[in-house]
């Protein structure tokens, strides 16, 4: 049996992690999915710092944009410049739909950038598209 | 001596005519009685006008009085009779034997008298003869006194046509200053009135107000104060001459400027001082106007919907000086007109802001409703999420009640999501509108068919269109507004499967005019005033679904790109929407 694949998710709202949760665990793959709420935690995670210093390296990242104390873009513009942490897909999941978010997102280099369906089963169908695409189709780096 | 009140009434006004009682001696008149005098060889000779109080001559040879009594006088007979006059010796007949210049001197013996009558025919005089002894006169004597008679009369018609001349060439002379000035002040007029038509500046209006009427009235300051509620007041034009002291921009309180002061400028008093030092004024008010050098000075009120704005002031500093009454007039006229600029200027403010205010609140409005439908979408996929989870997960494990509740919820949260998003893309319309483009409308109405492509198939819809035009437009927004339109013609249908067809029905150098006709159920003509207003909905939920959002949109992007629109509908005959299309670029 493989490893679990590792996932982050950066996300405020309780609700909307849960039902990320519950997607993945519907899929087909076996996911280990961690789950912070803001930026500053989340950046804690990736450098294994403070409570996170046994956390494991993500295979890969969903990110919403609006969060509190450090925003989505911040953390995206970190992992980035980050020789290491770069190599980890971004998957932007929020509820903007705004232009200006998707451009500046994809000049950030995130990896790909989702709108939130209002939809439950939409949701649910995108989040395990996520999954199909990124650890059946994509080959990703090694650790 | 009874004169006839009639002729005697005529006779002296005739007289009146001639201008002639107490002028001065004049040759021409001396000329002729000192010929009178030396062809009857007469040592008295007069030219004598007879008015209703006196003999007066206006020329005389022999004789030292200037006048003489009416009732004194063989002439007033001679007037009378209006024929020649001649009585050989005074003394022989009784009725001038008593007369006193018969007795007395200078003794009259002989009299010869000829009237002098006008063209007219009044008697106003005579032109005779005396001597102090009896004697008579040839014919040839007699016939020359008639004639020199003649030639008074003409000498007299010829002195007054030379006055009338004089007058009327006096009369014309005032006439031409009188149509100067008026025309001076019909160009300031036009010109003011023009400026108050063409700028709406209010400050260039009144500056050059005072620096006219300063130049017109030669004035040595002109100036318009702003009067404030205190009785207090601010100078805000002026046009003043070197080297009187400038007032302008200065705030004035006058102690003497008193309430009563106020009401009776605003009941339209002028005040005109031809000299300060001597006018009844308050000596507060003289050591006021010294200030500023004023000798004399003419003040009119302007009055702005029925209230006292301020003052129009004129000054004269150096000299006191008389304002006579078509300055007076004048200055009155401006006031008015200045009146009227400062009302149109305050409305005009008025109008402006409450525009602005209104663009604002509109913006703030769409603003509103964007972030609200926005933030709004955050909480309600929450609510659907979870209540589908629930559905998914729990139907028929509660009992049917909980099932029904639920149902019902879904149902709600769906609704609130629809209306949301349609409100969102109204608030969008001119928010996060494209800007205009040539746009293929035909391939704009294909997208929009595209879109209902689902609902098309569904009511085995027949969709016709005529060849479109290409228009210029926002192609995202024209697209929502077939979509809208041809989205409610499959929506508000009858029994039989809809035909909805597309057409062109006016299209002319301006605008363009499109229809989407459709056989559906109609709208009743009660309605025809409330169908595009938002929230408007004219059935129920359950038979015909909806937010009542989309011809509130329809209406939003036609506006938005200058058109209107409108329908004409037969309920259960079917309805047709026209909108129009600016060809130009819309404004």
């Amino acid at each position: 049996m493989s490893l679990p694949i590792q996932v982050l998710l950066v996300e405020d709202n309780p609700g909307d992690a849960r039902l990320t949760r519950i997607a993945l665990e519907d899929g087909k793959m076996h996911i280990n999915l961690s789950v912070v709420d803001d930026g500053v935690e989340a950046m804690a995670f990736l450098r294994k710092q403070t409570v996170y210093a046994s956390a494991p390296h993500p295979d890969l990242i969903l990110l919403d944009l609006n969060l509190p104390r450090k925003d989505g873009r911040e953390v995206l513009a970190e992992i980035k410049a980050d020789q290491v942490l770069k190599r980890i897909p971004v998957v932007i999941l929020t509820t903007s739909q705004a232009e200006e978010d998707i451009i500046k997102a994809y000049n950030l280099c995130a990896n790909c950038y989702i709108s939130k369906p209002v939809d439950f089963d939409q949701f649910i169908k995108i989040v395990q598209s996520i999954e199909d695409f990124w650890f059946t189709i994509v080959k990703l780096p090694p650790e | 001596m009874e004169l006839d009140s009639i002729v005697e009434q005529s006779r002296l006004t005739a007289l009146q005519q001639y201008r002639i009682l107490d002028s001065e001696s004049e040759r021409s008149f001396d000329d002729l009685v000192q010929l009178a005098a030396q062809i009857c060889q007469a040592p008295i000779a007069l030219i004598n006008l007879i008015a209703d109080d006196r003999q007066w001559f206006k020329a005389k040879v022999g004789l030292d009085l200037a006048e003489m009594p009416l009732d004194l006088g063989i002439c007033v007979e001679c007037l009378m009779s209006r024929e020649t006059l001649v009585v050989p010796d005074t003394s022989a007949n009784e009725r001038w034997a008593t007369n006193p210049l018969v007795k007395a001197t200078p003794h009259v013996r002989f009299y010869a008298g000829v009237p002098l009558i006008t063209p007219t025919g009044d008697a106003i005089g005579t032109l005779c003869v005396a001597d102090l002894v009896p004697r008579q006169l040839t014919i040839d004597q007699i016939s020359a006194l008639e004639g020199l008679g003649r030639q008074v009369m003409t000498q007299l018609e010829l002195r007054r046509n030379l006055s009338v001349l004089a007058q009327a060439n006096i009369e014309r002379k005032q006439v031409e200053a009188d149509l100067q000035l008026q025309s001076l002040s019909h160009r300031l007029f036009t010109e003011i009135t023009l400026k108050i038509r063409q700028s709406l500046q209010l400050n260039e209006i009144l500056q050059i107000t005072v620096r006219e009427v300063q130049k017109l009235l030669s004035a040595d300051r002109v100036l318009l104060f702003e009067l404030q509620a205190d009785g207090s007041g601010q100078v805000v034009q002026e046009a003043v001459l070197q080297p009187y002291p400038v007032s302008w921009g200065q705030n004035i309180v006058d102690p003497c400027f008193q309430q009563d002061y106020q009401e009776k400028y605003e009941l339209g008093r002028i005040s005109s001082i031809t000299d300060i030092q001597t006018a009844p004024i308050q000596a507060c008010h003289r050591q006021f106007l010294e200030q500023f050098e004023v000798k004399a000075n003419l003040v009119v009120p302007v009055v702005c919907r029925d209230a006292l704005w301020g003052l129009l002031i004129v000054h004269q500093c150096s000299r006191p000086r008389h304002w006579n009454n078509f300055e007076t007039e004048l200055l009155q006229q401006l006031a008015n007109q200045i009146g009227i600029a400062i009302t149109q200027s305050q409305l005009l403010e008025q109008e402006t802001y409450q525009r602005k205010e209104l663009i604002r609140s509109n913006a703030e409005l769409e603003q509103f409703a964007y972030v609200a439908s926005h933030d709004l979408q955050e909480p309600l996929r929450m609510v659907i999420s979870y209540l589908q989870l629930l559905e998914r997960r729990y139907k028929h494990q509660l009992d049917a009640s909980a099932d029904e509740f639920i149902d019902y919820a879904v149902e709600g949260a769906e609704r609130m999501q629809t209306l949301i998003r349609d409100l969102l893309s109204f608030s969008r319309v001119s928010t996060w509108g494209q800007p205009f483009t040539d746009v293929d409308t035909e391939k704009v109405l294909q997208r929009a068919i595209a879109n209902l492509q689902l609902a098309i198939q569904e009511n085995e819809a027949v969709i016709t269109h005529d060849p479109l035009p290409n228009v210029t437009a926002d192609a995202t927004q024209l697209t929502q507004l077939f979509q809208n339109l041809v989205g409610n013609a499959l929506k508000f249908r009858q029994a039989e499967a809809p035909q909805i067809h597309i057409g062109v029905s006016d299209d002319n150098a301006e605008e363009t005019t499109f229809y989407v006709r459709d056989r559906g159920i109609g709208i009743e003509s009660q309605y025809h005033d409330r169908i595009f207003a938002i929230f408007q909905r004219l059935h129920s939920r359950s038979k015909y679904p909806g937010t009542g959002i989309g011809l509130a949109l329809c209406k939003k992007i036609v506006e938005r790109h200058g058109g209107r629109i409108w329908f004409e509908s037969q309920p259960m005959q079917g309805t047709t929407f026209y909108f129009t299309l600016s060809r130009g670029i819309p404004i």
